[in-house]
């Protein structure tokens, strides 16, 4: 599966629930921050002002632009009207924008999106701009799943990064094989063993001897084919030494077994192909020496972030559940039991009885 | 033609059977469905049959009836979104391959439902899903996956 990176999309709207304070001072603000808090979810934002236009102020809107980090901006549009007292908001949306696309931006964005879309209710406070609302952004649970799936890529893709002490340039599209890898060198780096999908072939090249081949009929009396390896991963086109290990084919097959073995025994050097599959498409991977994480890889206002994730899921699942138990909410149990009996449309398929059906 | 594990990066289909448990709000199939969210960070996908499967309740009551009561017109509303908040994966030409090599070969005195059952099967199959179902006539179907093809099935109790 592939995924999409955070791109500069379009404001989302947000329903105001209550405004204690709607001046925007068109001055320069002499506090230049935006506090934005979602007390449900134990999240708290800290951001600086970059930008404040309101060259279209007589047009009702003003657009307030705060950093995120160094490369991710959120863009806070107030629509309102003026007058003598200043700006008075009526509603708002938000934008975000990436500059440069990097791992902890990302996540830091999509952090914050998650946060305010899975908030009951959150507050965004600009004390330099007199602005002081609760809001709540209305995003599809679909989208929202979508950012906190794109938040745990980042968080992965950090976790690479902070272990083998490089710096990605995310691609604006991550592509399966890279979304592959990256499940991959995460597992690696935090378990270090792990079971790992195996629906390939194992191939190995083996000089025909009657050493490898009584190995291999050893091998064979097991249900599990174990091959020592120095694992490699490439990501993004970087390659990640995984270090000196094993992977374990679970219940394997190795393919045409006694024409290998017969190869192996003439005992003459000659290179044998071996081909080993797994019954069940399962492998075990073990690799003691994969990088590691520092002990101390966060700051405290990244940990923050990394920590609201289970309330996130939670705030998330909290919905999903809700809408599941909707589809049969106010139903007794004799029209909950028909509206969802399953069809019975069998017979169009038992190809045997078509005689029958045409009799 | 294998059955195999359900693993961490395992992404799965819900059967029917177990979409129905979830709307029910059987405690073990919520739980299973957090703990999924929570490990990939996405909602368990659907398949278009089960799609069908769960708007056929509804569209059986209004063929009967003439419509649907308030009441019903509500939770069929609420299918709609909850189907509409999840990934949907379609039965398509691959899926109907893989359907027609499958099918043939189950014996003929199962339960009409593993008919279903199977298109659900061939559906996960075609785009790399698993599937959570408590329902073990999927032991069933996988003996007779095509090629190399392995089933991951992942037995969820309501």
């Amino acid at each position: 599966m592939s995924t999409l990176a955070l791109e500069n999309e379009a404001s989302v709207e947000a329903q105001i629930i209550s405004v204690l304070s709607a001046g925007v001072l068109v001055a320069p603000p002499e506090d230049m921050s935006i506090e934005i808090s979602a007390p449900n979810l134990g999240g708290y934002f800290r951001l600086e002002l970059t930008d404040l236009d309101d060259s279209e102020i007589e047009d009702g809107r003003v657009i307030v632009k705060a950093a995120i980090d160094a490369n991710a901006r959120m863009v806070v549009t107030l629509c309102g009207e003026s007058d003598t007292n200043g700006f008075h908001t009526k509603s708002v949306s938000f934008g975000f924008k990436t500059a440069k696309k990097t791992a902890e931006s990302d996540f830091r964005l999509a952090t914050l999106r998650a946060a305010l879309s899975l908030a009951t209710q959150t507050r965004v406070v600009a004390p330099g701009l007199g602005l002081d609302l609760w809001f709540r952004l209305n995003e599809s649970l679909r989208d929202i799943g979508e950012m906190l799936k794109l938040r745990q890529t980042m968080d992965r893709l950090m976790v690479i990064e902070r272990a083998t002490g490089t710096q990605f340039k995310v691609p604006s599209f991550i592509v399966g094989q890279d979304m592959e890898a990256i499940s991959l060198l995460y597992h690696a780096i935090t378990e270090r063993a792990f079971g790992w999908s195996f629906e390939g072939v194992l191939t190995v090249f083996y000089p025909a001897s009657k050493d490898v081949a009584d190995s291999l009929e050893a091998w064979n009396s097991s249900s599990d084919f174990v091959y020592p390896c120095f694992e490699r991963q490439l990501l993004f086109g970087i390659e990640f030494p995984l270090g000196e290990g094993n992977i374990t084919i679970i219940d394997k097959h190795i393919e045409d077994f006694q024409q290998v073995l017969k190869e192996l025994k003439s005992d003459d050097g000659h290179t044998v192909t071996v081909r080993v599959r797994s019954r069940i498409g399962l492998a075990h991977y073990d690799f003691p020496d994969a990088p590691r994480l520092p002990d101390t890889a966060w700051n405290a206002d990244l940990q923050m972030l990394i920590d609201m994730e289970g309330q996130l899921d939670a705030a998330l699942m909290e919905r999903y559940n809700a809408l599941a138990a909707a589809t049969l909410a106010g139903l007794n149990e004799d029209e909950k039991a028909e509206i969802t009996a399953r069809p019975e449309i069998g017979e169009a398929f038992l190809i045997d009885d078509a005689s029958m059906e045409n009799a | 033609m294998a059955l195999g594990p359900v693993l961490a990066e395992t992404s799965l289909v819900l059967d029917t059977n177990i979409l129905t448990a979830w709307r029910y709000r059987k405690s073990r199939v919520v739980a299973a469905v957090e703990e999924y969210q929570s490990r990939l960070k996405t909602f368990p996908a659907l398949t278009a049959i089960t799609v069908h499967e769960s708007l056929y309740g509804f569209e059986n009551k209004a063929a009967k009836f003439g419509e649907l009561d308030e009441r019903t017109k509500q939770d069929r509303l609420a299918i709609e979104q909850l189907i509409d908040s999840c990934v949907v994966v379609p039965f398509d030409e691959h899926a109907a391959v893989i359907a027609a090599y499958i099918i043939p070969r189950l014996p003929k005195n199962i339960p009409k439902q593993t008919l279903l059952d199977g298109l659900i099967s061939a559906t996960a199959l075609a785009h790399g899903y698993g599937i959570a179902t408590n329902d073990r006539g999927f032991e069933l179907i996988g003996q007779h996956t095509p090629g190399d093809l392995i089933m991951r099935v992942d037995f969820w109790t309501p």
